[in-house]
C-alpha cells in the first residue's frame, strides 16, 4: 500500500486548532501537508487524501474537545493524529465521511454564546 | 429550424471543448510504485477522490496512458489551510518489451489503481522438463 510519507509516522497533527483560528491563517507547520481546512458561514471541513484505505481501517473520535483519528495498520501501531478543537466546534454535531480516499470531517461552528447575563447583586 | 438548433448545439460542443482543454484544467502526475515478480509488474497508483467512471486507462503502443478526473467536491467554502487538490491526475508510463500491454488487469479501490501487467509468454520463466 502507498502510504505518503507523512502518513508513515506518528507525528502531531495541527499543535493547536483553535489558534489556527485566531491567527490570520499562516502557514502551519508539522500538519499533514494533504491537510485541507475549508470554511463556510457554519461550519469547518477538514480533508485528508488518505488513498488505499478503506473506512474500517480507520478510526475517528472525538473526546475532551480533541479529534483523534488514528489508521489502523496490520501492526495495530499505525500513526495517529490529534487535533484540539478548542470550544469553537460544536463536537456533536461533527459527521465524516469516506470516499475514494479522501476523508472529509466535517466541524459545525458552535454558536458563541454572546447573550448578556445579568447577575443579581444580593 | 433544426439547422439552427444544430448550430447552437455546434456552438455548445465547441464551449465544452474549450472548456475540458489540458490547459484549463489543473493537472498533476499522481505519485506510483512499480514491483517487479516473475510473472510481470504490478503498478500502484495513488488517485485519491477518483471514482472508476472518472478514469480512462488505455495501452497507446508502447505507453500506458491514464487520464483521471477527481470528484468535483461539494462547495464547502473557503481554503484557508493547505493546497487546492488537483482537478485532474495524467500519468503515461513506458511499458517494457517484455510486457504484455493487451493482457494487464486495472482495479481501483479506495483512492488507489492496481495495474498488473503480465509477462509476454516468450518472457515468462519456463521450466524445462527433462525427458
Amino acid at each position: 500500500m502507498i502510504l505518503p510519507q507523512y502518513l508513515r509516522n506518528t507525528s502531531p497533527w495541527l499543535s493547536d486548532f483553535s489558534r489556527l483560528f485566531d491567527q490570520t491563517f499562516h502557514r502551519l507547520q508539522g500538519g499533514p501537508q494533504d491537510l485541507r481546512i475549508l470554511e463556510s458561514d457554519d461550519d469547518w471541513t477538514l480533508e485528508l487524501d488518505l488513498p488505499g484505505l478503506a473506512k474500517d481501517e480507520l478510526d475517528l473520535e472525538v473526546k475532551n474537545d480533541v479529534l483523534r483519528l488514528r489508521m489502523k495498520a496490520d501492526d495495530e501501531n499505525g500513526p495517529t493524529y490529534t487535533l484540539p478543537l478548542g470550544k469553537r466546534v460544536d463536537t456533536t454535531g461533527i459527521e465524516a465521511g469516506l470516499d475514494a480516499g479522501v476523508l472529509s470531517v466535517k466541524l459545525p461552528k458552535a454558536v458563541a454564546n454572546t447573550e448578556t447575563k445579568r447577575i443579581d447583586i444580593r | 429550424m433544426k439547422h439552427e438548433s444544430n448550430n447552437s448545439q455546434a456552438v455548445a460542443d465547441r464551449k465544452n471543448e474549450v472548456a475540458e482543454a489540458p490547459n484549463t484544467v489543473r493537472h498533476a502526475e499522481p505519485s506510483w510504485e512499480a514491483r517487479k515478480h516473475e510473472k510481470g509488474v504490478d503498478v500502484e497508483v495513488s488517485l485519491p477522490g477518483v471514482r472508476k467512471d472518472d478514469l480512462t486507462l488505455e495501452v497507446v503502443g508502447s505507453h500506458l496512458r491514464l487520464e483521471a478526473r477527481r470528484v468535483a467536491a461539494p462547495d464547502r467554502g473557503q481554503l484557508i489551510h493547505g493546497e487546492p487538490v488537483p482537478e485532474a491526475y495524467r500519468l503515461k508510463l513506458r511499458l517494457g518489451e517484455t510486457l504484455d500491454g493487451d493482457a494487464l488487469e486495472a482495479h481501483l479501490a479506495d483512492g488507489v489503481l492496481r495495474v498488473s501487467i503480465p509477462l509476454v509468454q516468450s518472457a515468462r520463466p519456463r521450466r524445462i522438463e527433462i525427458a
